[in-house]
């Protein structure tokens, strides 16, 4: 829209959002014809032949560990990852296209003298593009479930190592984290020692500092010297499934070495039950990887179940620095591996449609150029933005506090920007369902149904509720006279 | 009850429209307090160069722009509510359709958009699609056709919600003559049905043929309104036609009016105007023609627009 009036606001009489009996049958209308504008243009065409070409052509071409369960963990993560990378993008471009041209080309002129509200044609528009990605989507997963069931017919492996796969990959296993450390009277001490070297809380706030010195504590923690010992709670469910089958996955950190055993022992069980446990000596590492199977009788449902890594003596043992985030997990056998896919394609699905949704909320209000560059700018400030907030605090933790200034208000500002970014980023680059699956973590239908109503519920529904606003109070034929 | 009488299908009062830049400065001022009343059966025109404000009153009619200053009522609401825009037909001046659909389509999702049942929308895609002559073209992309045979497209389009008010920017354009006749024909067998049809047309002689009342716009202002008849009138001269006479009985009655008026009487032969020539020989042509390529109009207009029952 090139000019605008002065006056240009929507009759008091008329709601955006207002949705009648007929609206379904309208957006119904809206949304089959976005479908079919894709299937005509071979949009629909070309994106399946690109999903069809990764999944069975990029496993022949990139080399696993030399493993089958490396090789599946490719297949799963790197071949249906980067089918919905392309998927995501495509589906972000068409989105950005679909209003934006058709407003410069006038047919959403023709569809707003008709009896069309902008939510229903925001709405169509919407749900056409998702059904769209939703059958692509579905035949990306079909190639790489076809795929996964040729490599395992084709690829030689000893019979320990199929077990092995489908024990830990091809499952899903619910993951019990254990209970956080508790380390607000490290942080407090540490502050003060900060406080007596010159910390200006006015610089850095200390709610900041608490954060930055948690992170520090934490990292600490988790690397065991020789001779000492890390110990872990993991809360146990009220209720577990009959006959489970329990493992202990241990994660050591990305700098430990392939083929460097541990030199310590584990020792678990139930928690608060002195003389009650049992000690594991440490099983192979590999790729940083190790895990223990857990007997059914020694945990107890609701209750917490201790787990300790006891290190060896200073003679023989280094130290052991294990993962930041994910150190040890329980794992609990409750789904297959096929429900798992259909779940991780379900959680993909819903950010493809938040992808969507902004690039149709971009497309509401600019240009297609514009509104692409508009939305995946969004996209990669949201996807990165950790990455400034994490590295600034990296820096004020080096600096001395002396090198540590005063933030400009452009910084405030920015870092704030950032970080809500970064919030609200966060319901949907959390945890990737593509790893999770490859890692043999199950994807509950609980997970499921919050991304459902968070990524398209909410977050769809804001935009879709701020695209119809906007869409409403838009001149749509302002140019010829 | 007279015409007059009948409430107004479209109140204008005091239209102003002014364009502003992304400042929000004004650049143009394109309609500058207009009045306009449109009344039930009424088929309207509304003349004037390019950039006269003709587009921009239909868009503002359309709910499309919103004005600047005045009220604007079609068919006694605001133009920008659903309701209303039930009740409109439009056929813009350049095709807005989408290319991938068949013209079938396109009918039956304007059709799902105005929320007409099924058994509705097929029969008047089916009568549409007879009227506009492309039932043979029904199932080719609309991206594949002709000008013309797009337009014919954007006509049945709009009329597929049989409208009460119907806004025809330029609906001749682009169409061959034996369209335009068509177009004609439908525009004065809507009228008769009650219905209210606003045009525009840079082609005088079809305003011409079909309006009753019209308006000239300039520079964003009224500037002549009223009946065909009353504003074409010439006042002082009357045309009298009478058969080819022998040449001593032409002598005597031009003698007879020189001596009556008082001045030379002007002599012409009339003609067959140019449409009705062509019109003539594409029907003759028509009777020995082969599967045609283009549209093929049978002539009638849709059953349910000329309000026979289906």
């Amino acid at each position: 829209m090139n000019a605008s009036s002065a006056d240009a606001r929507p009759e008091p009489d008329e709601t955006p959002w207002q949705l009648g009996r007929a609206s379904v049958q309208r957006i119904a209308a809206l949304a089959v014809l976005a479908f079919r504008s894709a299937l005509r243009s071979r949009l629909l065409l070309c994106m399946a032949a690109m999903i069809l070409l990764v999944t069975f052509g990029l496993p022949a071409t990139v080399a696993g560990d030399g493993t089958l369960a490396g090789t599946v963990r490719v297949l799963l993560s790197y071949t249906l990852g980067l089918s919905a990378t392309l998927l995501s993008v495509a589906m972000l471009w068409s989105s950005c296209a679909s209003i934006a041209t058709e407003i410069e080309q006038g047919q959403l002129r023709l569809l707003r003298v008709g009896p069309v509200r902008a939510l229903e044609l925001w709405l169509g528009k919407w749900l056409g593009l998702l059904a769209l990605s939703g059958l692509l989507l579905t035949i990306a997963g079909a190639g790489t479930y076809a795929m996964l069931h040729v490599t395992l017919r084709r690829t030689a492996a000893a019979p320990a190592e199929r077990q092995a796969l489908v024990e830990q990959v091809l499952v899903g296993q619910r993951a019990l984290a254990p209970r956080p450390d508790d380390v607000t009277d490290e942080c407090e001490r540490r502050l003060e020692q900060y406080a007596a070297q010159g910390w200006n809380p006015e610089v850095v706030s200390r709610r900041k500092m608490l954060v930055l010195l948690r992170q520090r504590v934490l990292a600490e923690r988790a690397t065991v010297a020789p001779g000492q010992t890390r110990r872990w709670i993991i809360d146990m469910p009220r209720a577990l499934p009959a006959s489970p089958v329990i493992a202990l996955r241990i994660r050591l950190a990305p700098t430990w070495g392939a083929a460097r055993p541990l030199t310590g022992h584990w020792h678990v069980g139930p928690d608060g039950h002195p003389g009650t446990g049992w000690n594991i000596p440490a099983p192979n590492v590999d790729h940083g990887l190790s895990h223990v199977a857990i007997p059914a009788s020694w945990v107890r449902p609701g209750e917490p179940f201790s787990v300790a890594y006891v290190n060896g003596p200073a003679e023989t043992a280094g130290a052991v620095a294990f993962d930041l985030d994910r150190s040890v997990e329980l794992l609990i056998r409750e789904s297959a591996f096929g429900p798992n896919l259909m779940r991780a394609l379900l959680v993909l699905w819903c950010q493809i449609g938040l992808l969507c949704a902004l690039g149709l909320a971009a497309s509401t209000c600019f240009s297609f150029p514009v509104a692409a560059f508009f939305a995946s700018a969004v996209v990669l400030l949201a996807l990165t933005g950790h990455y400034f907030t994490s590295s600034e605090a990296t820096d004020i933790m080096t600096m001395s506090t002396q090198q540590i200034s005063r933030p400009s208000h452009l910084q405030t500002i920015s870092e704030a920007v950032l970080r809500g970014l970064e919030s609200m980023a966060a319901p949907v680059v959390g945890r990737s369902p593509l790893a999770a699956l490859s890692d043999g973590i199950l994807i509950s239908w609980g997970r499921a149904a919050r991304d459902v109503a968070v990524l398209l519920g909410l977050y769809g529904g804001t935009l879709a509720a701020a695209s119809a606003w906007l869409l409403h109070r838009r001149e749509l034929a302002a140019g010829s006279r | 009850m007279t015409l007059d009488a009948t409430p107004p299908v479209v109140d204008v009062r005091g239209l102003v429209k002014v364009f502003r830049d992304f400042w929000r400065r004004p650049t143009v001022r394109a309609v500058n307090g207009v009045d306009l009343t449109l009344r039930s059966g009424q088929v309207f025109g509304l003349l004037g160069p390019n950039g006269s404000g003709k587009s921009t009153t239909i868009k503002i009619l359309l709910g499309l722009l919103f004005p600047t200053a005045g009220t604007v009522r079609v068919l006694g609401n605001s133009p920008r509510l659903v309701h209303t825009k039930r009740h409109i037909g439009y056929l813009p001046e350049e095709s807005h359709l989408y290319r991938y659909l068949t013209p079938r389509e396109t009918l039956d999702f304007y059709g799902r958009l105005f929320a007409l049942d099924r058994a509705t929308r097929r029969l008047r895609t089916d009568q549409l699609l007879e009227m506009t002559g492309l039932t043979h073209a029904a199932d080719r992309p609309v991206g594949e056709f002709s000008k013309g045979m797009a337009r014919r497209v954007g006509l049945a389009q709009a009329l597929i919600n049989d409208p009460q008010f119907l806004i025809l920017d330029e609906p001749t354009a682009g169409l061959d003559p034996l369209g335009c006749r068509q177009v004609k024909d439908l525009i004065l067998a809507l009228a008769k049905r009650g219905k209210t049809i606003l045009l525009t047309s840079h082609l005088l002689a079809d305003v011409e043929d079909v309006c009753d009342r019209l308006a000239i716009l300039y520079n964003g202002s009224i500037r002549a309104e009223g009946t065909v008849q009353a504003l074409l009138k010439v006042p002082d001269a009357v045309t009298l036609t009478v058969p080819n006479l022998p040449p001593e009985q032409m002598r005597a009655v031009l003698a007879l009016l020189r001596t009556q008026i008082g001045s030379e009487p002007r002599v012409d032969h009339p003609t067959l105007d140019l449409e009705q020539f062509f019109l003539d020989v594409i029907e003759h042509a028509g009777d020995s023609a082969a599967a045609p390529t283009g549209a093929a109009p049978t002539g009638r207009v849709a059953a349910f627009l000329s309000g026979e029952r289906t």
